[in-house]
């Protein structure tokens, strides 16, 4: 059985003496989409900045592909294969091309110019901004500057937090397309969703977090077929 | 005249790389670091070291001795600023300033010949000639032909390859840098070294030409020399910093050829700096609310406290009797520097902000109390006359500085500071030369004896501490912490920021000049090195060491860091431990030294009269940790303070409601049992006692308003009304101008064109402090409000409004004001259920919390149109559904009308009878929220088809 493309087990996490997260445990198949849904305040951007490098758990294990990463740094994940997206999170003072430069880093030069251009024919919009600031785009913009990341970096696991925040439906409608493709193409993703509908039509399996603990998971067929445990999930308490 | 411009040209050389540096580090840290001289000064003294002492070639001692001064710069931003980041950014401007000092020492240490001028190596092989009557050295000709070159490639670097690029980047943001494989925090060090061997290329040419003045005297002088040039480029551009501090080395050369003067330099300085400022608001900013403040620890309560603190004061005035006479004016210069330090205590303690110019300020008290009190014959006029021209000096300063915040106001107060030592306390009518200082009368007994003079001092003391503490912990000490937290909430909430904001500045100019006073009667002869600039950053330092939050805070910094030098002999190592100490205790304690010492006391038994209780019937092991850790309450965190907020038992105070003693429900409403939407607590609504405003048609108007920004319209002709009552929507997709149009309404930003009325009148041109008060108000999207502020406090904020505290009925302790609010934060606990949160910092929260205390600020206000940007952002569905209901009702209970910005169609569609869309800066569409939803042209610019994503929430379609 091939390994899991991310998953992890038990994973403690606290902001000084303060603990967030209690036993978290999720997976993501290769190939798979799975949503983080849950209230407010309850522990998804932690959970996913322990996924991605940024804060180290008090205890768990993070494995990307099978290979145990609960030690490895941020940086040392993104050459490992781990993308990760906050939403609109761009380098403002520089402009749209030094951004999507900077996202291919950890990769060789000569493949960074090719995918860059790669990148810019898929969003004609920064094309056409290529040299101006970051913080002169829009919101929905940057947020297509955020994800150029994906095109550019090529990875096999992505994390996305923060997709629809502030946004106008139709741009979000966009950027779901996108993650669709990208998932099509067999880019395991794990996506924080405040919005339970918008998890609904984009992933394999939701997970419902509340209270720093993961409470529930369910396939949005089971929970088309009853919409009263949607209700209920949906209200922040569950049933 | 061709001499003071090559001269200039040539000094600016010097002063440009030290701006480069500073620009370099400031775009990296955000800091501005003001030991970057004194590692400049490090490395030339290293190559000195090597040269004459180990004769090592110049030309190989010089990369050297810059890789050093690199090490040392990188071993700064590792051992001290990334231990600061987060800290309020005056701790690190007081840590670099300590820095300075304490590697100026060091560098002192190492060339043991001193860095004069004349023995200073020179570069070898570098020519020398005359232009017109001036000779040029080679160490000018050397910064001509080299400077270029670095500087150059330099700006290379950092444009075009990788590094430079993620040195950019980690500098612009961390986190996002790290996600794309670009380890920050390194390059971070990077751009210190970089910054460092800048510092010291500039050090050890400019040495040579100083003549016989020793380089590590000039210190916070040159600093400021190259601080103009990059605040002149906004701190953000290599050249322009460069180019702009040529041209002060120009200006500087030319001013004295002209005979102004080291004065007069350093006067138009300060002016040059300040209107730079001031032409760019941008720079030091509110730094966006993410540094985490202390919380300010109230004077002691209990008992046991206030004992000791008399039996402090008991021995202090013992003192007087037992020691000799030069140990009492070591002592009275103790007492002056405290009270001093208390002015400090109100500007940086509370108000958040660093001036380095307090010292000037008390040389203005004492100056002008010498001279009064000498013919008038009186000691007390002349006492109360240099108080009060301190307090309107410090108004004066503080005018044009209203506008400055963190470095931009660090920057001018330590300008003014070098002015006012350099040029202002010169002046014949203040300190001029020297004045002879008459002593206090006491029953016809003049105080000439040290010893008697002492007493008075620790008197002056006192009444300088119940002043402060009197400010601090009403009204007035309140609304200066909520303008520090968020002055935008503030001013929401009818704050009149300028009025308070020089208040305090005039109450702290008053305080300082009782210090000068106090320092200036207790000397023979007064003349200006008894009110040096640099005393202005050793009260800054002193007052941090001793604890920012506490009224005592000054006296244990002055006890240190003045008593100790003055009372003991300490050599230069001996001066060096002591700076070392008190930067240790700068970067390690944010409470300063006092706050541990503080906690004991407050430990100690003794009848608490403390406002402290733990919130009743709270469940959980969180809350039992909490009550075990001092003060009931988790340390802040700057980091996701959304995520810490919401502990594990306590919910929202909307939807649940577990929080009340016994765990029973009151008041008659339940959570949403098996799928009913989650019912609104019974949160009763506060009566008004102000009607709601009505006037003949539209309580607000918008007429043909426009806005642009650097060319780009971001409001182009919108026409907008709202009806008393109404609750009217605002849709519309990113950047279409709807928070842009708030911020019109609101008063935060002015109309290029059009038209604001409000109940009538036309508002366009008011503050939003004056609109508040007319009973249009605004709620901000994120819902910050105060957060080192408790509940409560917040509510007491919002009740200034109706019962504002003034000034003076702070300072003499009145309570009239204070009972008012209580009484009205009291009620507004009750009705909104935020009793097991009232002693909470707001900043321990959740969104959905905050969002019910800052709807209840606002009903405070008693307003008649709400404008609320964004009210279910970053709130979870069901209190999203509970606050759609709460604010139905405070619709129709309170007839407050409602302009709601909203993306979130199906919330918005139960709250709203009408919505307007929005798109590129115009109105596309307004009506009721169906015939709006149905418009073609909303439905093409915003909903489009992804039909999950146009109903966000409501049933699964």
């Amino acid at each position: 059985m091939p390994a899991d493309a991310l998953s992890a087990t038990g994973i403690d996490c606290s902001y000084g003496p303060v603990q967030v997260l209690f036993g978290v445990g999720l997976r993501v198949g290769p190939g798979e989409m799975v949503g983080l849904c849950g209230p407010n305040g309850v522990g998804k951007s932690t959970l996913l900045r322990v996924l991605s490098g940024l804060h180290r758990p008090t205890a768990g294990r993070v494995e990307l592909g099978g290979a145990d990463v609960t030690g490895v740094s941020a940086v040392r994940r993104v050459r490992l294969g781990l993308s990760t997206v906050v939403g609109q999170a761009a380098f403002g003072s520089l402009s749209v091309l030094d951004n999507l430069r900077l996202h291919g880093y950890a990769m060789p030069p000569a493949q960074v110019r090719d995918a860059v251009d790669a990148a810019l024919a898929v969003f004609p919009r920064l094309a056409q901004r290529a040299h101006q600031p970051a913080s002169a785009l829009s919101g929905g913009e940057r947020q297509m500057l955020v994800l150029a990341k994906t095109l550019i970096q090529r990875p096999r696991v992505l994390l996305v937090d923060e997709l629809s925040l502030g946004l106008a439906p139709i741009v979000v409608g966009g950027l779901l397309e996108l993650l669709r493709r990208l998932n099509a193409t067999g880019v395991a993703i794990l996506v924080v969703e405040q919005s339970v509908n918008v998890a609904l039509s984009l992933v394999d399996r939701i997970c419902f977090m509340e209270r720093g603990m993961i409470a529930a998971e369910h396939r949005p067929e089971d929970l088309r077929a009853q919409p009263e445990l949607v209700r209920s999930l949906m209200l922040g308490g569950h049933a | 005249m061709i001499d003071p411009i090559v001269l200039g040209l040539f000094t600016g050389l010097t002063y440009g790389l030290l701006a480069v540096g500073l620009v370099l580090v400031y775009r990296s840290s955000r800091f501005l670091n003001f030991a970057h001289g004194s590692v400049g000064v490090f490395g030339a003294a290293v190559l000195s070291q090597l040269v004459t002492g180990a004769a090592v070639p110049y030309w190989v001692a010089f990369p050297l001795a810059m890789t050093v001064s690199a090490g040392v710069s990188a071993l700064i931003e590792v051992a001290v600023v990334r231990r600061l980041r987060g800290r309020p950014g005056v701790t690190g401007m007081i840590a670099t300033l300590g820095l300075s000092q304490f590697v100026l020492v060091l560098a002192l240490l190492v060339s043991s010949q001193g860095l004069n001028g004349l023995t200073f190596p020179k570069p070898p092989g570098m020519p020398s000639f005359t232009l017109g009557r001036t000779p040029v050295g080679p160490a000018f000709t050397a910064m001509a032909l080299l400077a270029p070159l670095l500087l150059g490639g330099l700006a290379l670097f950092l444009r075009r390859s990788r590094f430079g690029l993620a040195v950019r980047a980690g500098a612009d943001a961390p986190d996002t840098a790290q996600l794309n494989g670009i380890p920050a925090a390194r390059m971070t060090t990077l751009a210190w070294a970089m910054a460092g061997a800048v510092a010291a290329f500039s050090a050890i040419l400019v040495t040579p030409t100083q003549g016989a003045q020793s380089i590590d005297t000039l210190g916070p002088e040159l600093l400021l020399r190259g601080l103009a040039g990059a605040v002149a480029a906004r701190m953000a551009s290599l050249p322009v910093a460069f180019a702009a501090c040529l041209g002060v080395g120009v200006g500087e050369q030319v001013l004295l050829s002209m005979g102004a003067g080291r004065g007069g330099v350093s006067l138009a300085l300060a002016l040059f700096i300040l209107v730079a400022l001031l032409v760019q608001p941008q720079l030091g900013r509110r730094d966006g609310g993410q540094a985490r403040w202390p919380r300010a620890v109230p004077a002691p309560a209990s008992l046991a406290g206030r004992v000791l603190a008399g039996l402090a004061l008991l021995a202090a005035a013992g003192a007087a009797y037992l020691v000799t006479n030069e140990t009492a004016s070591a002592l009275t210069t103790v007492a002056g520097f405290a009270v001093v330090g208390l002015s400090v205590l109100l500007v940086t303690g509370l108000a958040g902000e660093l001036s380095l110019g307090q010292f000037a300020f008390a040389g203005i008290g004492a100056a002008v109390s010498l001279h009064v009190a000498g013919s008038t014959g009186n000691f007390f006029t002349g006492a109360v006359a240099g108080c009060a021209a301190a307090a309107g000096a410090a108004v004066l300063v503080g005018l044009p500085a209203l506008r400055l915040r963190g470095i931009a106001l660090a920057a001018t107060t330590l300008a003014f500071a070098l002015a006012a030592e350099a040029w202002l306390l010169r002046l014949p009518w203040l300190l001029g030369d020297g004045i002879s200082a008459p002593k206090p009368v006491w029953t016809g007994y003049a105080l000439v004896l040290a010893k008697d003079y002492y007493l008075f001092a620790l008197l002056m003391l006192v009444l300088a501490l119940w002043l402060a503490h009197r400010l601090r912990a009403g009204g007035f000490g309140r609304v200066v912490l909520a303008l520090r937290d968020n002055e935008d909430a503030a001013r929401a909430l009818g704050v009149p920021a300028p009025r308070r904001k020089l208040q305090l500045y005039a109450a702290a100019g008053a305080l300082a000049g009782l210090g000068g006073v106090v320092i200036g009667h207790g000397q023979t002869q007064v003349t200006v090195n008894s009110f040096p600039a640099a005393a202005g950053i050793d009260v800054v330092a002193l007052t941090v060491v001793g604890g920012l939050g506490l009224l005592g805070g000054s006296i244990l910094g002055a006890l240190l860091l003045v008593g100790l030098p003055g009372l003991v002999e300490l050599g230069i190592f001996g001066q060096a431990a002591l700076t070392l100490g008190w930067l240790l205790v700068i970067v390690t304690m944010p409470g300063g030294l006092g706050e541990p010492l503080a906690r004991l006391v407050g430990r100690l038994p003794g009848r608490q009269r403390s406002r402290v209780e733990s919130p009743g019937g709270r469940r959980g092991w969180r809350s039992r940790v909490a009550r075990l850790l001092p003060g009931g309450r988790w340390p802040l965190d700057d980091d996701d303070r959304r995520l810490r907020s919401k502990p594990a038992v306590s919910p929202e105070v909307l939807t649940r409601d577990g929080d009340l003693p016994g765990g029973a429900s009151a008041g008659g409403s339940s959570t949403g049992a098996g799928g009913g939407a989650g019912a609104v607590r019974a949160v009763r609504l506060p009566r008004r006692a102000v009607p709601v405003v009505v006037g003949a048609g539209a309580l607000l108007e918008a007429r043909g308003v426009a806005r642009a920004f650097g060319g780009v319209r971001a409001v182009g002709g919108v026409d907008l009304a709202v009806g008393a009552g109404e609750v009217v929507g605002i849709i519309g997709p990113n950047g279409a101008g709807k928070t842009t149009l708030f911020e019109i309404l609101a008063g935060f930003t002015r109309p290029d064109q059009g038209r604001v009325a409000f109940a009538g009148r036309d508002v366009t041109g008011w503050s939003p402090q004056r609109r508040a008060g007319l009973g249009l108000v605004r709620s901000f999207q994120d819902a910050r409000l105060f957060p080192t502020l408790t509940v409560r406090e917040s509510l007491l904020v919002a009740g200034e409004r109706l019962a504002p505290t003034g000034l003076l009925t702070a300072a003499l302790g009145g309570r009239g004001p204070q009972r008012r609010q209580e009484a009205l934060a009291g009620d507004l606990v009750d009705l909104f259920g935020l009793a097991a949160y009232a002693q909470r910092q707001v900043g321990e929260l959740s969104t959905g919390t905050r969002r019910t205390v800052e709807l209840a600020c606002l009903l405070a206000l008693e307003p008649s149109l709400l404008l609320l940007d964004e009210p279910s952002s970053g709130v979870s569905q069901a209190d999203g559904v509970a606050l759609a209901d709460l604010l139905t009702r405070v619709n129709q209970e309170l007839g407050v009308a409602l302009l709601v910005i909203e993306h979130d169609l199906p919330l918005l569609s139960r709250l709203a009878t009408r919505m307007v869309a929005m798109d590129s800066g115009r109105v596309i569409a307004d009506g009721t929220p169906d015939q709006v939803r149905t418009h073609p042209a909303v439905v093409a610019a915003y909903l489009g088809a992804d039909t999950a994503a146009v109903h966000r929430s409501g049933a699964p379609v």
